[in-house]
């Protein structure tokens, strides 16, 4: 009996895959199986896979045993159906002398009595030419859908069951149907602040120094400020001011960087971020490092509130060589600024957090922590002028009286 | 908006295009003072004379040959072959006389006439009486053809084709003469080339013409009981056909049965079906199917020739075929 062999191979089960490992043999050597009956069970380092008889056919010699790993593509047992997807010997698969128990609708040609030439083995899959646009559409593989029509032809209907069936792992949210983004085009202010929040992140070399400063003092002094004076001084413009004072101690921090020079500024003016209804606004509060806290809150509070109307002017909104930006009042612990364009440092300032920190002893404390990033320009400032800044406005803070009193030009209340 | 019927249709067409231009003039046999065998021409001759209203000898090729004659040196002749079966006479007249003669003379002259000829079955009247031979003149470039399904779309068609400067064949099915329909006060001609949309439907596309139309529809309504919507357009004009109405539709159904009491083979269903599959190809969801008659004579035989001809029953097992 002369009965043609071909092979069964390795399956590629994946764009990486290189070699499996056969982990069992569900069918014995001698053993006819059926189109779609599980032959054999490759596992790779992914996942197992059971490999599916491609047509009806008789095992007639299993070549790799369990355990066995096997390139992609080797023949792993020889047997009497058609070859595997990739199988070179199909080409040279000749004639069988008996009629072969095959697929009813395998292609005539696989037991094409020449033999020699037969074409590698595809099996086609009916489809209607609607079907078939439908699949090339949505990418679907026709050989995964099950076809309704007469013979098993695959109808567009098909196509779409079997597309909508492998939807919701991509949309969870079931029978929902899909939103497409809005776009809208972007206002003129916010066109502005994107523009120069990219050229700032893109050309300034930005390094970051973060600290923490307990204002357990700080929140104390402010109530009996607000009850002895009833003027009513925010946390912010303490920090504000703080960061005025802090910058008017290190005079050689007070300068920014402009087209390739060092330019100093004689005061100490600090920008504060402020969400207003035309976006995000930064204004400058000027001088504020030689200002009394109460008399500095003052001018804190015209500027903000001629930003938050509307009423301000270019010039409140440049100059200055720092910024404030505080995102603590929304509950965030921590923010990582961008550094204003035109300036050289931003502060980042997060949400007051009671934490135990251990005391001298070593008994736990209750410390009310503010968190501070200030994110600087490495062209004008380094990481120790960073730190300076920091212990400055930490400083001023933990030693809110500070505040009240007049300081001097050039002061130095930072041991360093 | 008044009743008529589909033979009386014709005759008012004839009527009025002879009252709005002298130069309308009808030849054919006992056309006359018979009205024709039909009765399509009665009272023609009282109103406009035996001069305009011809009864002529009976030789077809003689009543083809003087029409197209007549129509090249300034008449409009509306000739009326008595069953499209002898038409088989005119053949020479038509196709290599009136179908070539503008292109031949440099465009300097044009053949406005029109063929009236009924076809079709459905009175027992045999292999030489029931023919429907319209692929035939279909293949013939010059001349155009049209098959009304309903008394409106013959005036109108017949005002169109007495109205057109090339000759055209007026397919009508002697079945249907006493089809009732209405016609408006006022009616106006139905440009030729374009189909009507003779029923609504997202499932399928039935393409049908003449006689098939309503029986297109009586199985759409069927249809419509299990569920199937068909579409039912109606031609109309054969040639030029409506190209783009019945693609259009097909691109909605993704589903066609072509329907005609014609033979199936080289017919006019052929040719739509080869278009679809070029034109249409990608938005074929079923193989397009043909719906006419078998490749044989029509049979004298009352049982034979119900049996021979194309109905409701068969273009809804075509359906529910490509519905599959």
């Amino acid at each position: 009996m002369d009965v043609t062999l071909t092979s069964l191979t390795m399956p590629k089960l994946g764009l990486t895959m290189t070699e499996g490992v056969i982990t069992e043999w569900r069918a014995a050597q001698g053993a006819r199986v059926q189109q779609g009956d599980i032959v054999f069970v490759v596992e790779t380092d992914k996942i197992a896979t059971e490999i599916e008889a491609p047509s009806d056919g008789e095992i007639v010699e299993i070549l790799f045993g369990e355990g066995a790993t096997v390139p992609v593509g080797e023949a792993v047992a020889r047997w009497t159906g058609i070859g595997m997807a990739g199988d070179a010997e199909t080409a040279d698969a000749s004639a069988s002398s008996e009629p072969e128990p095959k697929a009813p609708d395998a292609p005539a040609d696989s037991q094409d009595s020449a033999g020699k030439t037969a074409k590698p083995l595809r099996k086609r899959v009916p489809a209607t030419p609607l079907a078939r646009r439908l699949a090339e559409e949505w990418g679907t593989d026709l050989a995964t859908v099950t076809g309704t029509g007469p013979r098993g032809r695959i109808k567009a209907e098909d196509v779409r069951r079997h597309h909508e069936a492998a939807k919701p792992a991509a949309n969870p949210g079931g029978d929902a149907p899909r939103q497409e983004p809005r776009v809208e085009p972007v206002p003129a202010l916010q066109q502005t602040a994107a523009r120069r929040v990219l050229e700032a992140k893109t050309t300034i070399p930005h390094f970051y120094v973060s600290r923490e400063a307990e204002i357990s003092e700080l929140t104390a002094f402010r109530r009996q400020l607000t009850e002895l004076t009833g003027q009513k001084i925010s946390l912010n413009d303490c920090i504000v001011v703080a960061f005025a004072r802090a910058l008017n101690d290190l005079p050689e921090c007070n300068r920014v960087w402009r087209d390739g020079e060092y330019v100093s500024y004689p005061t100490t003016d600090i920008g504060i971020a402020v969400q207003t209804e035309r976006g995000l606004l930064v204004p400058v509060v000027r001088d504020l490092g030689l200002l009394p806290l109460d008399q500095a809150a003052r001018h804190i509070g015209a500027v903000l509130s001629r930003a938050r109307d509307g009423n301000f002017t270019a010039d409140d909104l440049t100059g200055g060589t720092a910024s404030v930006s505080n995102v603590g009042m929304f509950g965030a612990t921590s923010l990582t600024p961008i550094v204003n364009p035109g300036q050289s440092s931003i502060l980042g300032v997060g949400d007051m957090r009671e934490v135990f920190r251990p005391d001298a002893d070593g008994n736990p404390e209750l410390r009310r922590e503010l968190s501070f990033v200030l994110a600087a320009d490495h062209r004008v400032l380094d990481g120790v002028d960073g730190a300076r800044i920091l212990a400055g406005i930490t400083h001023y803070l933990e030693n809110p009286l500070l505040l009240m009193a007049t300081p001097m030009q050039g002061q130095t209340h930072v041991a360093s | 908006m008044s009743d008529t019927r589909y033979g009386r249709a014709i005759t008012r067409a004839l009527n009025d295009a002879m009252e709005a231009d002298p130069s309308v003039i009808v030849m054919g046999e006992d056309i006359g003072a018979v009205g024709g065998p039909f009765g399509v021409t009665r009272g023609l001759q009282k109103s406009f004379g035996s001069e305009r209203v011809r009864d002529t000898s009976i030789s077809e090729a003689a009543i083809v040959g003087a029409a197209v004659g007549a129509a090249m040196t300034g008449l409009k002749p509306v000739v009326e072959i008595m069953f499209m079966d002898f038409t088989t006479f005119t053949m020479d007249a038509l196709v290599n006389q009136a179908a070539k003669a503008h292109f031949m003379f440099g465009g300097q002259v044009s053949v406005p006439m029109v063929l009236r000829t009924p076809h079709g079955g459905g009175i027992n009247a045999g292999p030489q009486h029931s023919q429907c031979l319209e692929a035939w003149f279909a293949h013939v470039p010059g001349l155009k053809l049209v098959c009304p399904s309903n008394p409106a779309d013959a005036y109108g068609l017949m005002r169109a084709a007495i109205d057109d400067p090339n000759p055209v064949i007026f397919v009508e099915n002697k079945a249907m003469y006493g089809t009732p329909g209405k016609l408006a006060d006022d009616p106006e001609p139905v440009e030729i080339g374009k189909a009507r949309r003779a029923r609504a439907g997202s499932d399928v596309t039935l393409v049908a013409y003449g006689a098939m139309v309503a029986e297109a529809i009586a199985a759409a309504e069927v249809l419509s009981a299990e569920g199937v919507e068909a579409e039912v357009l109606d031609l109309r004009s054969l040639q030029p056909w409506d190209k783009d109405q019945v693609l259009a539709s097909l691109s909605e159904t993704h589903r066609m049965v072509i329907v005609h009491e014609a033979g199936v083979e080289f017919g006019i269903g052929a040719e739509i079906a080869a278009h679809v599959a070029d034109a249409g190809f990608d938005e074929l969801d079923a193989p397009v199917l043909r719906v006419g008659a078998p490749h044989m004579p029509v049979p004298f035989s009352r049982e034979l020739e119900a049996e021979y001809r194309p109905n409701a029953n068969k273009i809804a097992d075509a359906v529910r075929r490509v519905m599959q």
